[in-house]
């Protein structure tokens, strides 16, 4: 009897010892690399804010993602707008009366990455200075707002640089964490420049207000709901005789072949976003590039646009004309913009100029005989 | 064979199971400060052994207590010193515990009617203890971000990255190469069956922020005429509060054949993948948040933010979503909202966060836990066994009762 029980008890300690064992070593199994196929990524929906650039990341602009952005009340004395680029969310150019010049960047990076001391010091070797202690932290420090959150207000002064130019200068920057991000405020430039632009820069962070992301371009007009979105606003139109419907690429609304005999054919392609999708000017130098056009400065758009008759309203009709990029060879694009229940539906026919002439009518009958509805 | 399995029994080896992890909690918890929860919690519990550097720095943390202070450890030593194991860490002492309750009961317990509430909520100790074990071998934490009208099939840890490269050549799917953080050592030479490449890391920076190029003079070369060309990474040490977390970044060498092919930077801080060509196939090459991808899709129809009136505090938030699952066919819309998930797939979806500066944007925590019935069974069980060990005695007392009663005179 005791001998059953000894080996009861040798089954099942060592049982459970076996398994915890052989559980901890799945645990600590090496990480393997994974191959496998995936779905393609949809971008997030359309954003209904104008274009940021998206110079540093060009080689994949068409799928830049949602970018944040920032808005003010004023800028102040000598302070100008250069807008955004690569990773900068606004920058600002900075004069004097005397001529000296500063820098203002906003750098919106994802990521929390480094405490306040590691950020210092990081500043602080671009100005070849020695680090600080933690404890000496708060004597470089000064506090102000964003967008009424209370930030700190680092202060890195040069005037110790062993470097001669690095002495001459001075950074100020504001770090803002929020939702998982780090907004940077820096300015930088000669020291005396910088020092004076202190509280001017402090009444600036002050009326700053963050806006939702925004995102390129060519990622706004490419990405408006598939014809297949439940929810999105729905179209419906008389489809004029000879067009093939083809499957519409991802965030295409509607696409249709129009083919001419000799002159080839033309593509007609119909998407659509909610409010002004960046704006008409962004959008149709988008256009203008597609047929080897440079961008059309504001003053240009009246002349460049006209009218165009749709039942209960006015649409925008424009007609460019100009050489692929690609192949080299004359192209013409006419594109309608109508503005429908909150939403901009933008139409295009593009290829040989007398295929899209030859299909000119019947996509302007396309547009006029549209019915929309908001969708589910 | 008894003077092997009788110590296993001992009460006296429960009770110093029990002092060792009281210390070991307490020296987990002191370790939180210098090291950070994540990594105090793979140090103390998550290990078989605490090792000497995560020893003493929770023990200078812990002699702070009685105002001795020696200079404090930080996450970088401990990452960096030699692993020597010094005290019992949790996966041991949680494995002691269970032998020694399972010793125990089979040696002391016998199955009768009346040891049957006793025999009942040890079970559900047991079972507690397995199934906590379960919970941290097997949960996965991970979230999603939907913006509305978004699909996404996949959600994306919070704190582990993966170099990705993406054969995106295919219209309808692309071919995924996911190389894990933890391969992505600096020197390490990376291969795979679908890459005509080897990915050669020329240096990897666990954490990492990114400045102009012309301020890090030492900054690795990059070949690529990507952002890494106009930007460096500069190493951070790892962060150990909670509401932070590292943002790595590396620099990689794609290596052909018959030589180096490009050299590239790549990091989170980008956000997007970078494109390049190779034999008439186009790949995207991106450090981003390590994925998981789903058998089924959930596309975010509408979020709802409520605030307090006047306020910016949050009343309620929704997430209206539709599920697809195409190898089911099933295609519904689902409300999540807070304390009410969605459970799918042995999947958990819990309304998290949403994006203060953007009110389409709402944030899913997903939970991956297979065993978070258990604790729920097991506290039934020893709840249940309790009772019936209180009824036993409560009926014993009851039939003696009336003979310990003096009769009326």
């Amino acid at each position: 009897m005791f001998s059953h029980r000894i080996r009861t008890i040798a089954f099942s300690s060592s049982g459970a010892a076996l398994v915890l064992l052989g559980i901890l070593g799945t645990g600590c199994q090496r990480e393997e690399i994974a191959a496998y196929d995936a779905p393609k990524d949809q971008p997030a929906s359309p954003s209904p804010h104008g274009a940021h650039g998206s110079g540093d990341m060009s080689q994949s602009a068409m799928s830049a993602p949602p970018r944040p952005g920032i808005r003010w009340s004023s800028l102040p004395e000598g302070w100008t707008s250069t807008g955004a680029s690569g990773m900068r969310a606004a920058t600002f150019s900075i004069v004097s009366a005397a001529g000296a010049k500063a820098d203002l960047a906003v750098i919106p990076l994802p990521g929390t990455g480094g405490s306040d001391l590691d950020l210092v010091n990081l500043w602080r070797s671009q100005l070849a200075l020695p680090p600080i202690t933690e404890a000496e932290l708060a004597s470089h420090t000064d506090t102000t707002t964003v967008s009424g959150q209370p930030v700190k207000l680092f202060s890195i002064v040069g005037t110790e640089s062993s470097d001669a130019t690095a002495a001459a200068n001075q950074i100020l920057v504001a770090a803002l964490r929020r939702d998982g991000s780090t907004w940077f405020f820096k300015l930088g430039g000669p020291a005396e420049m910088v020092a004076s632009q202190r509280e001017s820069l402090k009444a600036f962070l002050g009326s700053v207000e963050f806006t939702p992301p925004e995102a390129a371009t060519e990622s706004v007009a490419s990405a408006a709901p598939s014809s297949g979105s439940p929810s999105g606003p729905k179209a419906t139109w008389e489809i004029p005789e000879g067009w093939k419907p083809v499957a519409a690429p991802q965030m295409v609304h509607s696409k249709w072949s129009a083919p001419a005999d000799a002159a080839g054919s033309a593509d007609v392609t119909v998407s659509v976003f909610p409010g002004e999708a960046g704006g008409l000017l962004p959008n149709l130098n988008r256009w203008r590039s597609q047929v080897g056009l440079g961008p059309a400065p504001d003053a240009e758009l009246n002349p460049m646009v006209g009218n165009l008759e749709i039942s209960g309203g006015q649409g925008t009709l424009v007609d460019f004309q100009g050489q692929s990029p690609e192949s080299g060879n004359a192209i013409r694009l006419v594109g309608a913009v109508v503005k429908k229940d909150g939403n901009s539906w933008y139409y295009k026919i593009l290829g040989p100029p007398a295929a899209v002439e030859a299909h000119r009518a019947a996509f302007v009958k396309l547009i006029q005989t549209a019915r929309y509805s908001r969708g589910s | 064979m008894s003077w092997i399995f009788k110590p296993l029994a001992s009460l006296r080896l429960t009770l110093v199971l029990l002092t060792l992890s009281l210390i070991l909690v307490f020296l987990g918890t002191m370790a939180q400060e210098p090291l950070g929860l994540y990594l105090a919690q793979r140090r103390f519990f998550q290990s078989a052994f605490v090792d000497l550097a995560s020893f003493v720095a929770a023990s200078k943390k812990a002699l702070q207590m009685i105002h001795i202070y020696l200079p404090p450890s930080t996450a970088a030593d401990v990452l960096s010193s030699p692993w020597i194991p010094v005290f019992p860490g949790g996966y041991l002492l949680g494995a002691l515990l269970l032998v020694n309750l399972t010793a125990a009961h089979l040696t002391r317990f016998q199955l009768t009617a009346k040891k049957s509430g006793i025999l009942l909520a040890h079970a559900g100790l047991i079972i507690l203890l397995i199934g906590q074990l379960f919970t941290d071998l097997l949960a996965r934490e991970s979230a999603m971000r939907l913006t509305e009208g978004q699909t996404k099939s996949y959600t994306e840890s919070d704190r582990r990255t993966e170099l990705a490269i993406v054969d995106v050549s295919a219209p309808d799917k692309d071919r995924v190469v996911a190389i894990p953080d933890s391969a992505l050592q600096t020197g390490a030479r990376l291969q795979h069956p679908d890459l005509p490449f080897s990915v050669r890391v020329v240096r990897f920076y666990p954490n990492s922020y990114i400045t102009n190029r012309a301020a890090v003079p030492d900054a690795p070369v990059v070949s690529s005429t990507g952002p890494g060309s106009r930007f460096a990474a500069v190493e951070l040490p790892l962060v150990t509060v909670m509401d932070m977390r590292d943002v790595p970044s590396a620099v990689v060498e794609l290596v052909g054949p018959n030589g180096t092919l490009a050299t590239y930077l790549v990091t989170e801080y980008f956000g997007q993948p970078q494109a390049f060509t190779m034999d008439q196939k186009t790949y995207e090459l991106s450090l981003r948040p390590r994925r998981q991808y789903l058998d089924f899709s959930l596309t975010l129809m509408d979020f709802r933010h409520d605030k307090y009136t006047g306020t910016e505090i949050p009343k309620n938030f929704s997430s209206q979503v539709r599920l697809k699952n195409p190898r089911t066919g099933e295609d519904r819309e689902v409300l999540i909202y807070m304390n009410n998930p969605l459970r799918y797939k042995g999947l958990t979806f819990y309304q998290a966060s949403f994006d203060k500066t953007d009110d389409r944007v709402t944030i899913l925590q997903v939970v991956r836990n297979p065993a978070w019935l258990t604790p729920y069974f097991a506290c039934i069980i020893v709840g249940v066994g309790l009772v019936i060990q209180f009824l036993i005695h409560l009926t014993r007392f009851i039939r003696r009762a009336p003979s310990n009663v003096p009769a009326p005179a």
